[in-house]
């Protein structure tokens, strides 16, 4: 079986309300391009509020509508405590790193 | 020792990471991390309520007022808007509790409600409205 392909999708900075279009935008080109699998990577994302949730869980809805898998790696431990209190580490696939993400996936898919 | 910091901010979601910035200069040890970031989190709330809904179609110049104050056995964090008269408790009652698979926004509310441990939204004599959120240290 050949590998999944994997579209990386970086967040950076504070991720709220005003990055609706701009998350909506770049999810649709990837999803455009074939990849199976959007990995949100949120190593330089500093701080994210409800709306910059609430953008995720619509992003999960239109991967999952498009047929692919959505995951997320290196949250910072704003978000985590973020995830924490909406529980939203049962919506969400979410590894450790990219490190973490490459062997649980990657090797496990190939 | 108490402190009390005060900043005040536009109506635009653009400053939500000058609020974050500001409150960051701080670090109560009293504290711990989570509870810390917890605290962090309920005042983004609290900012972009204010910009969202209590100030909804007012100018962008218009003020949201933050207070930061330490004390010696709880933080308090207020946040004051200029917006209508507004039963924050009573629709805070009313609200269900979001699906986390489903909900795409009224998580703000909540999570406020989640992290602290005294909450109150209050009209002053001069037409203001004080979101109140208290911590206390553990």
């Amino acid at each position: 079986m050949s590998s999944p392909k994997v579209s990386t999708i970086a967040i950076e900075g504070v991720l709220d309300g005003t990055k609706a279009d701009q998350v909506r935008q770049t999810l649709n080109a990837a999803i455009n391009e074939g990849a199976d699998i959007l990995l949100f990577n949120c190593e330089q994302l500093t701080f994210m509020d409800s709306s910059g949730l609430g953008l995720l869980v619509h992003a999960l809805k239109m991967v999952r509508a498009a047929k692919r898998k959505m995951m997320l790696c290196s949250l910072n431990k704003q978000v985590s405590t973020l995830f924490q209190l909406t529980e939203m580490y049962q919506v969400f696939q979410v590894y450790e790193d990219l490190a973490d993400f490459e062997e649980q996936v990657l090797n496990r898919d190939a | 020792m108490n402190q009390n910091n005060h900043l005040q901010v536009k109506t635009d979601l653009n400053d939500l990471a000058l609020v974050i910035d500001w409150i960051n200069q701080w670090n109560p040890q009293v504290l711990s991390e989570t509870e810390w970031l917890q605290c962090q989190i309920a005042l983004a709330e609290g900012f972009t309520n204010a910009v969202r809904h209590a100030h909804r179609g007012l100018p962008l110049e218009t003020p949201i007022e933050i207070d930061f104050n330490l004390y010696g056995d709880h933080l308090e964090i207020c946040v004051w808007d200029l917006g209508p008269p507004f039963d924050l408790l009573t629709t805070l009652t009313m609200l269900p509790e979001p699906n986390p698979a489903h909900a795409e926004s009224g998580r703000g509310l909540q999570l406020i409600r989640r992290v602290a441990d005294e909450l109150s939204y209050t009209r002053n004599e001069s037409r203001q409205n004080c979101l109140r959120i208290v911590k206390y240290y553990t």
